[in-house]
């Protein structure tokens, strides 16, 4: 029941976040995010005591399709649920007071709504309520990004949408395929779906692989299907790309995990190098286009390509380590790009530029967003002690394992990645004041509390990245088991 | 059967209430009229039987039928009845949307080609006067007459085939030619093949298949709107409960032409409907063209026939109705104010009309296909459909085609919440926005719940 509840509630607040004005909606929403952060802690409680009955809820629900309302957290799902209720209340969090003219109750419900869609996701245990809620998720980012984006955002916004509603045909066309040859009555229960697909054969595994690795590499993305991501980034409003950015991209991810390794193994022996080369290919020129960026958020979404494209090889090489570094750098991930994009937004609300020419020496005008962003940029280039060492390690440990070559590779990554991070840090911070900016208006309590809070995170996960990755090593085992049964 | 005999009856009750003059109390009158009409038909739901010498013979689908057809006509009258009726000619307008709607329910019950071919007359030539009847413009002349024209080839088409088909078999009655049909097929005059092939052409041309939709943008652009969003349910309604009734009675493996036919159709309607939509600036062209890319849609399921295309059908037309005459009724209430719709007309309407906004929004959202809505479960359906019968080249194309379907939907969506307001403020009366509330919240309700329409 309480699966179900995950979902259910941030739609009723969703509902009634509607009938109240901007401010009582921004209450109220982020009451809601708290209330259902609570709800997820309960879960992982319940998860981690082995009380699984309660995490498991099935109803017919098409009968014509043969399709249930079946979701079930298991350890992969609760990360994931546990990523998003973390990161929703700093998101609402982080709309400050003065914009309630502008983003109105809608924009609450949006976000709200939003979170019901991707616990959906990422709970969901029959492939066609799994893809309803993955189209789901798509509308209420459009309409984020439409009613509160920057310039050119219409353009944007369709390019974004279609490009992501072309992946996800894809994807049900060869969830239609595997549906069709379940034993009838047909069925499209996860456990159903894995074990239909282990009969096909190699050829049509591998087709069913490609045109479910087109809608999850769109999602995330990987090169050379990223092209509408910096663009959207960009133009989005600074939630909107929190939301992107920290927990849609997992929804790219999470689809590898659960509905491309174990359903179609022997398409992964067949196409993972395919996928494992495109991910490096896209971690190095992301990191290269980074290194030459001007804007900063520009420079973040570029990163961010960098950083999935690592976790996509890791997950494709189809081990144990691969897929737990993942899974930990997915929650890593989340969580600094969440606190750079704010600090973005920070910045931007102070100096109205993105262009890191026209910032420097903010450290002498603020030192708190300076350690802020200081933390945070550590994590993101992976120093140890910080979330994103032991993640990153896990991931090009797999890849190494798998390939030297593409193991050095990768592990250029975190040195471009030091180099991009480190230079815009000393453009923005260090140096001499740039004259023509006005004067830096000091942080108020809400901005340090929440920059306070992720960094902690990011600190707590980087000395005790065990908390996450107990929680998923039996569901993994679980996993690669399906996995590797079928090869053999 | 009693729902023939209200709606008839209510049709010359308009007539009579114009000698009265009731312009007030006539629009309330035949609402409820309708209503009794729904109940009966519920009360006597998935009764089967046949009339009038079996020409008319219903079951379960055609109470389907008949209750959707019921349900669009009240949500017509509430929306446009009290406008309709101050018109020139009001009582006269409304007389002849019954009479038009009746032609419907024999072209869904029909067991008898002569009904079949009557029933299409029934429901056209209300709709040529409907058309035209705003005499003053000459573009509602001009749908009018082109209307008419290209109708009557069709009628002139289906007519030859009726009479090949009687001359084949020696019997009007579907009963009869399916058995013939069945049991000698090897021994068939090719006369039946192709008087078959001439009756799907006129029908084609009624549910506006591309090879035979040129009449379409021009009628529907220059009838007026409430006319039009009548037109774009009731006949698409009617004529692919026909359509679909005729090919299930005359189906025979062997003939493998109608197949051929029907592909091509299918094929051709959801590639030029999608293309030629992305140009109109428009409004009501854009739903033309997009009235026949979903008729493209609603065709794949029909080519070859199996156990539970009825309810797909169902489905998929029921998700196309509903956000077709939403969006018509919108641009209805739009015109009152601004003359000409065009895709710029919408501009600034997420801020000045939120709700309303929000339901327009679904309703082209259902139409682009996307999920929860029914539209798209509508889609999903007849694809399954397609791939299960092997068409898989067909799904393909018709799924990167409504792709095509999202760009020109959203740029009325884009053009709500992206340009700034327009100068003129446009009035909603209530009527109106709880008609397309109604609709839009269904389209919402059926996308989520497919099984309350799978299991009536």
């Amino acid at each position: 029941m309480i699966a179900v509840s995950l979902i259910i509630w941030p739609l009723v607040a969703a509902l009634l976040v509607l009938f109240l004005n901007a401010t009582g909606a921004r209450a109220f929403s982020l009451f809601a995010g708290v209330v259902e952060l609570g709800l997820v802690l309960f879960a992982a409680n319940s998860l981690v005591g082995n009380q699984t009955t309660l995490l498991d809820y099935s109803i017919s629900w098409i009968s014509y399709l043969h399709s249930d309302f079946h979701v079930g957290i298991d350890g992969i799902s609760m990360i994931l649920v546990l990523l998003t209720g973390l990161l929703i209340p700093f998101i609402i969090w982080s709309v400050h007071r003065d914009e309630s003219n502008v983003k109105t109750s809608s924009f609450y419900a949006l976000i709200l709504f939003m979170q019901a869609a991707l616990i959906g996701v990422f709970i969901s245990k029959d492939g066609f309520l799994f893809y309803i809620f993955w189209e789901l998720a798509l509308i209420p980012i459009y309409f984020i990004c439409l009613r509160w984006g920057g310039q050119e955002r219409g353009r944007i916004t369709l390019k974004f949408f279609i490009y992501t509603l072309t992946g996800s045909l894809f994807m049900l066309m060869a969830f239609i395929y595997i549906y069709q040859h379940t034993p009838a009555p047909h069925s499209f229960d996860i456990q159903v779906l894995y074990q239909t697909a282990k009969s096909l054969n190699s050829s049509t595994q591998g087709i069913l692989f490609l045109g479910l690795f087109l809608a999850f590499a769109i999602k995330m993305p990987i090169f050379p299907l990223h092209t509408w991501q910096p663009e959207t980034y960009t133009m989005a409003p600074a939630q909107g790309t929190m939301l992107l950015s920290g927990i849609m991209l997992k929804m790219g991810t999470y689809g590898v995990i659960r509905w491309l390794l174990p359903m179609v193994p022997l398409g992964v022996v067949a196409y993972g190098k395919l996928a494992i080369v495109l991910s490096i290919a896209g971690v190095l020129y992301a990191s290269c286009i980074a290194l030459v960026q001007t804007d900063l958020k520009k420079l973040f979404a570029y990163s961010s390509i960098a950083h999935v494209g690592l976790i996509s090889a890791g997950m494709f090489t189809n081990t144990k380590i691969g897929i737990q570094g993942a899974l930990l750098q997915m929650v890593s991930h989340g969580i600094i790009v969440v606190a750079l994009f704010y600090i973005a937004e920070i910045l931007w609300r102070r100096t109205k530029t993105l262009e890191i020419a026209d910032m420097g020496g903010i450290r002498l005008q603020s030192p708190f967003i300076a350690s802020a962003f200081m933390i945070t940029m550590l994590g993101s280039i992976a120093l140890p002690l910080t979330s994103g060492f032991v993640g990153e390690f896990l991931l090009i440990n797999s890849i190494f394992r798998w390939n030297a070559v593409a193991g050095i590779l990768a592990g250029f990554s975190i040195i471009l990645g030091a180099t991009y991070m480190l230079r815009a840090y000393q453009k923005t911070m260090l140096g001499d004041v740039n004259t023509g900016q006005p004067s830096f208006e000091p942080l108020s309590i809400r901005e340090k509390v929440i920059l306070v809070l992720l960094g902690l995170l990011i600190l707590l996960l980087g000395v005790f990245p065990s908390l996450i990755m107990n929680i998923s090593e039996q569901a993994v085992d679980n996993l690669l088991n399906i996995a590797n049964l079928k090869i053999n | 059967m009693n729902t023939i005999y209200i709606l008839s009856g209510l049709g010359i009750l308009s007539l009579v209430g114009a000698m009265f003059d009731l312009k007030k109390m006539l629009p309330f009158v035949l609402l409820v009229g309708i209503v009794v009409a729904m109940i009966s038909g519920l009360y006597y739901w998935g009764i089967s039987g046949s009339y009038f010498n079996q020409m008319i013979s219903l079951d379960r689908f055609s109470s389907i039928y008949f209750f959707v057809l019921l349900f669009i006509l009240f949500v017509w009258f509430f929306a446009f009845s009290r406008d309709t009726v101050l018109h020139e000619y009001g009582f006269e307008k409304l007389a002849l949307i019954f009479f038009s709607a009746v032609g419907g329910l024999f072209m869904i019950s029909f067991n008898h080609l002569v009904i079949l071919f009557l029933g299409i007359e029934i429901l056209s030539i209300p709709l040529y006067v409907l058309a035209a009847s705003h005499r003053h413009e000459a573009g509602s002349i001009e749908a009018g007459v082109k209307y008419f024209l290209l109708s009557s080839m069709a009628t002139g088409f289906l007519l030859f085939g009726i009479a090949l088909i009687y001359g084949a078999t020696g019997s009007f009655h579907m009963n009869e030619i399916q058995t013939l049909v069945t049991s000698h097929h090897m021994t068939i005059p090719s006369l039946l093949p192709i008087g078959i092939i001439l009756t799907l052409i006129g029908l084609c041309f009624k549910v506006s298949a591309v090879p035979f939709h040129f009449w379409t943008p021009d009628v529907y652009e220059g009838s007026p709107t409430e006319f039009t969003a009548f037109m774009s349910t009731s006949v698409k309604l009617a004529a692919f409960a026909g359509l679909y009734r005729f090919l299930v009675l005359t189906s025979d493996p062997t003939h493998h032409s109608m197949v051929t036919i029907l592909l091509i159709c299918s094929i051709l309607s959801i590639i030029i409907g999608n293309i030629l939509a992305n140009y109109p600036s428009s409004a009501k062209r854009l739903l033309a063209y997009s009235s026949i890319a979903q008729a493209g849609y609603l065709l794949i399921p029909m080519i070859y026939i199996q156990s539970d295309t009825q309810k797909v059908l169902v489905y998929g037309l029921v998700a196309y109705l509903l956000a077709s005459l939403a969006l018509f009724t919108v641009i209805y209430a739009m015109e009152k104010t601004a003359g000409f719709i065009e895709i710029k007309s919408f501009n600034g309407l997420g801020k000045s009309h939120p709700v309303l906004a929000f339901c327009i929004s679904i309703c082209l959202f259902s139409l682009a296909g996307i999920p929860p809505l029914a539209g798209f479960m509508g889609k999903y359906m007849i694809f399954t459909q397609a791939m299960s019968a092997g068409l898989n080249a067909l799904t393909v194309v018709a799924i990167l085609f409504s792709l095509v379907g999202v760009y020109y939907y959203f740029k009325i969506v884009i053009a709500m919440y992206l340009q700034p307001q327009v100068e003129q403020t446009f009035n909603f009366d209530r009527r109106i926005l709880i008609s397309i509330i109604l609709l839009s919240t269904l389209l919402v309700i059926l996308g989520l719940f497919p099984d309350l329409l799978f299991q009536l």
